[in-house]
């Protein structure tokens, strides 16, 4: 270990032995002692280790060790294939000078975009980025208004007098999904450049779109310069090490297609689906969170996922002081109006046209509005947030807004499946802070790791290099078209599929995602899916032929797709 | 050539006729059909004995002559009231047997309802008229005083006579709430035939919310927003969002009650919502006329309460047709095309004249998962066989078998062994 690594790791024993784990591990261990016996040591060592076995010890040190390690990036060495990690390892060092060029290019022009989009919102809608507080009188008026009980009732609901009248002002998303895909479009121009281009010569997005709807796809020249390093066909320039369809079976080499799986097996054989469920059982009883994962990669039964999925993710069960927190984040949203609150209520009115989330939609709207005001998300953040100096406040180089997180299009649908699983809100906001910072961080990141915990660079290239081995064909018909497969499947991936698949298969894939803590399943799912409509997209004379194909995944099951294009011959 | 004919010119019925290469019978006045989709007037007429049309054996028809024994409010209390008696008479007293809210019939029941009203203070009351639909006419009361008012309340003699007949059931003031707001189910059940009882339950079917939050407040008493599910009332509010046409899909409410309160209470919930839909069949079994040439789509509406009870509001002879949002409209079609195909008899020519747009899952549901001879498949498409009757007898009848079997080898075994006791007990000795 090096001398961070050290350092990092007393830390992380001293905040162990404040907690009251070990005061506990103490008297546990003290009783055992006392209650007498030999005075041989192994035996009154395997005592003690059996007390705290019992008392559920061995798996919070466990848990906690795992996740320890986890935070330095060591957690597959168990669980990736030899090959994988090795070809980490080895590009390390380039990648990482690479990381830091593109990474910093990046940033700069990135920030700058958000800041002009930012001011023009603030211009079209005339609300200050953050409003001054509100007078404790006028605060207690608003309360008396509204019918909740709680601040996070209060802020939740629809036409609550928290809410800005402005909110129809409002006309376009700051930044989607959409971006994200031409600016990884043009990420092979900034690398290819030479320090001499001056920064502010690099046109980084195309010119902001009269009006932003989804429907406007980008032009029929897919930008791809087929004189660049014989890889003519990529959407986006590969960057990053590919795993081959064989290195990804092996990965993911518990979705191979002699494994049963909830989502197929248990519809098929009760016998399964019972002992799944006592598996599950046992495995949410014990609380390990190496077990969870294991567990997880096989389907986790409806009733047992919100618990699982707690441990998963390393989260105790909420406490008293969670629900304060929430509590306490709401009371601030009502206090203070920000600009981005109306950014997030545009991105409810896309929600709450949704068949599936539609009564959702105050449980949705506190969640996302606490959200934005949580100062502890902002460390996690992958993409470059926006900070101001003298926004209004007294506050001096502010995070704006305070968790770092600029509302775009879709936060909230990426938060909206987890009301299906958690009935009160603190959960939905507790785990979505979680997932967020674990998986939704990485999508907007343009940093070029690969397996095992790719982002949104890596999964757009893992895409398209599986499709590329998989199934060529469709892959330069489609390209022929104009429609290159990417643009078709990248609206899954960043959306994590929400919206597209129907909430039963929605929340077996993301099982998937926490079972292998990693986005790469989403990728090889769109592979498989395209692979397995191969006949119709085959068929398709134009691009608008396209759309009707591949509109409807609400019948799609996963689990066989996903089974069937691993399956190495 | 099969030739049908129907009152409503509705895409949903229209499009599964036609895709069968059926032919429409376009004279209002023509009995030459085969399959008649006839809304409850024309079938109350065509059934009166002056009419003298009787119907040839072959042709089908949407509804049973008296089917508003069944989906008439008051008449349906009456049959599930006198059922409940009977049951408890037979010593079948179920906590099944509980499924509709206490009711009166107003004004013959008026004093009756006084008294339970007086006993029950500060519950809340739901009243409504006997034969309207989509919500019209219906009010909440807590005190007395406003029925009163109601029942001496200005009027023609004519409208005197339409206002009577109204029911009055114990509000459920406890509504499950999703979201905080209040919803109901919607539920899809065919029946071939009363005698023997054979009902088919859909997958398919929604939860309609209302628009605004739930309240018990006393302000909010007569606010139908918040109160009455009908999509027809939800339509008229500001909050009214057609996208999703307050409709949430019933797989989505089951995911939902299985994550939030474990697998067993969900499973309890259907099982319970079957049972109920069963029961209120087996009310009116023996009062129905059992015409062979009638089956029916109900229409069956359920409230769930916060203790995961469901309780039946009413049954409907001809759910709504028209459909809010793409979703709806695709639901819609394959209950339609489902009962279509589970009523159409085997025999009848069928050309699948399957449009071209149509999506592919629509070809799966005409799979019928046994011997399409057998007259009670337990399948088709969306429709799974709720309750057989034929089938219930015969177990019955193999249950009695299998005891007197029993029951005679146990007779048969005692006497063998009383012969054997007066044997030595070794013959070897």
């Amino acid at each position: 270990m090096d001398d961070d690594d050290e350092q990092r790791a007393v830390l992380a024993l001293k905040e162990l032995s404040n907690t009251d784990e070990i005061a506990k591990m103490r008297n546990a261990a003290k009783e055992c002692l006392l209650k007498g016996g030999t005075a041989d040591v192994e035996d009154i060592m395997s005592r003690v280790r059996e007390a705290l076995d019992l008392q559920g010890f061995k798996t919070k040190i466990e848990n906690f060790g795992f996740s320890y390690a986890r935070g330095l990036g060591v957690q597959h060495a168990k669980f990736a294939s030899q090959g994988c990690l090795q070809k980490r390892s080895h590009s390390e060092q380039e990648k990482s000078s690479c990381t830091q060029r593109t990474n910093s290019d990046h940033e700069h022009i990135w920030k700058r975009l958000l800041m002009d989009r930012l001011c023009a919102l603030r211009e079209a809608t005339g609300v200050p980025y953050v409003r001054p507080p509100r007078r404790p009188e006028e605060a207690e008026r608003l309360r008396l208004q509204s019918a909740g009980h709680t601040s996070a009732q209060r802020i939740g609901e629809m036409d609550s007098p928290f809410s800005s009248p402005r909110i129809s002002l409002v006309t376009s998303f700051l930044y989607s999904g959409e971006d994200f895909f031409h600016a990884l479009m043009d990420i092979g121009k900034i690398l290819r450049r030479n320090a001499s281009v001056p920064i502010n010569q690099v046109s980084l997005l195309p010119q902001r779109r009269p009006d932003d709807s989804p429907e406007n796809k980008p032009p029929s020249d897919t930008r791809s310069n087929p004189s660049e390093n014989g890889e003519s066909f990529r959407t986006v320039k590969k960057m990053i090490d590919v795993p081959t369809r064989a290195e990804m079976a092996k990965f993911l080499k518990e979705l191979s297609i002699e494994e049963r799986h909830l989502g197929v097996d248990d519809l098929v054989c009760p016998w399964f689906r019972d002992q799944h469920n006592s598996r599950s059982q046992k495995v949410r009883d014990k609380g390990s969170i190496v077990e969870c994962w294991k567990l997880a990669r096989f389907g986790v039964p409806n009733p047992l996922r919100p618990d699982i999925w707690k441990i998963a993710l390393g989260l105790p069960s909420t406490t008293k002081a969670d629900h304060q927190y929430f509590e306490s984040l709401c009371e601030s949203v009502e206090e203070q109006e920000m600009l981005t609150d109306l950014l997030i209520e545009h991105d409810l009115q896309v929600l709450s046209g949704s068949q599936h989330f539609f009564p959702f939609e105050e449980t949705l709207r506190s969640v996302l509005l606490a959200f934005s005001r949580d100062p502890a998300i902002g460390q996690c953040s992958s993409i470059p947030s926006v900070h101001f100096i003298n926004a209004g406040t007294d506050e001096t180089d502010m995070q704006y807004p305070p968790s770092g997180v600029l509302p775009f299009k879709g936060l909230i649908m990426l938060a909206a499946p987890l009301c299906m699983v958690y009935d009160d809100p603190t959960d939905v906001f507790v785990v979505f802070r979680s997932m967020y910072c674990r998986f939704w961080s990485r999508l907007m990141s343009f940093s070029l790791e690969g397996l095992p915990q790719p982002s949104l660079t890596g999964l757009c290239n893992i895409f398209e290099s599986f499709i590329l081995e998989i199934d060529p064909e469709v892959y330069h018909h489609l390209h022929l078209l104009g429609c290159p497969a990417l643009q078709i499947a990248f609206p899954w991936i960043f959306g994590a599929f929400v919206g597209y698949l129907c909430i039963e298969e929605l929340l077996l894939l993301w099982d998937r995602l926490l079972g292998w803590d990693s986005l790469v399943i989403l990728p090889v799912l769109a592979a498989a899916v395209m692979t397995f409509r191969r006949k119709l997209l085959l068929d398709a004379k134009t691009a608008d032929d396209l759309e009707e194909i591949i509109d409807d995944l609400s019948h799609i099951k996963i689990i066989p797709l996903l089974q069937s294009v691993l399956a190495v011959e | 050539m099969v030739k049908y004919k129907t009152d409503f010119d509705k895409f949903v019925i229209v499009s599964s006729c036609e895709r069968r290469g059926w032919s429409k019978v376009t004279a209002d006045s023509s009995e030459d059909w085969d399959f008649y989709w006839a809304n409850v007037h024309t079938v109350k007429q065509l059934f009166m004995p002056e009419n003298g049309f009787r119907l040839d054996p072959h042709q089908i028809i949407n509804h049973f002559p008296n089917h508003y024994e069944l989906t008439r409010k008051d008449l349906m209390v009456k049959n599930v009231k006198r059922y409940q008696k009977q049951c408890k008479k037979e010593g079948n007293d179920v906590p099944d047997l509980d499924f509709i809210p206490t009711t009166y019939m107003l004004p013959q029941d008026y004093s009756l309802f006084v008294e339970e009203f007086r006993r029950s203070s500060n519950s809340t009351w739901i009243m409504k008229p006997a034969c309207k639909a989509q919500g019209r006419g219906i009010f909440l009361i807590n005190k007395l005083a406003q029925v009163k008012k109601w029942a001496n309340g200005p009027g023609t003699g004519r409208e005197r006579r339409e206002m009577e007949n109204y029911v009055v059931s114990r509000y459920i003031d406890n509504p499950l709430l999703i979201g905080s707001k209040k919803f109901d189910l919607r539920l899809y059940v065919v029946v071939l035939s009363y005698r023997p009882l054979k009902a088919y339950l859909s997958d398919l079917g929604f939860a309609r919310f209302c628009n605004i939050k739930y309240t018990t407040e006393m302000a909010e008493m007569d606010n139908q927003f918040v109160h009455l599910t009908n999509v027809a009332i939800q339509k008229r509010g500001l909050k009214y969002n057609s996208r999703h046409g307050n409709k949430w899909p019933l797989q989505d409410l089951r995911l939902f009650l299985e994550a939030t309160r474990g697998r067993e209470a969900a499973d309890q919930f259907f099982k319970s919502a079957e049972m109920v839909i069963v029961n209120s069949l087996k009310a009116v079994q023996n009062v129905l006329i059992n015409d062979i040439h009638c089956f029916e789509l109900y229409g069956y509406d359920i409230i769930i309460d916060e203790n995961l009870k469901p309780w039946l509001i009413e049954v409907n002879a001809s759910p709504s047709l028209s459909a809010t949002t793409k979703a709806d409209r695709l639901l819609k079609c394959k209950v339609i095309h489902d009962t279509l195909s589970l009523v159409i008899p085997n025999d009848w020519p069928r050309t699948d004249r399957r449009p071209k747009s149509a999506p592919a899952y629509l070809a799966r549901s005409m799979h019928v998962s046994e011997d399409p001879n057998h007259a009670t498949p337990t399948r088709v498409g969306s429709l799974r066989l709720l309750y057989d009757e034929t089938e219930e007898i015969e177990k019955g009848r193999a249950r009695r078998d299998a005891q007197l079997q029993s029951d005679a080898q146990r007779r048969s075994k005692r006497h063998t062994m009383m012969g054997h006791m007066d044997r030595p007990m070794s013959a070897f000795i």
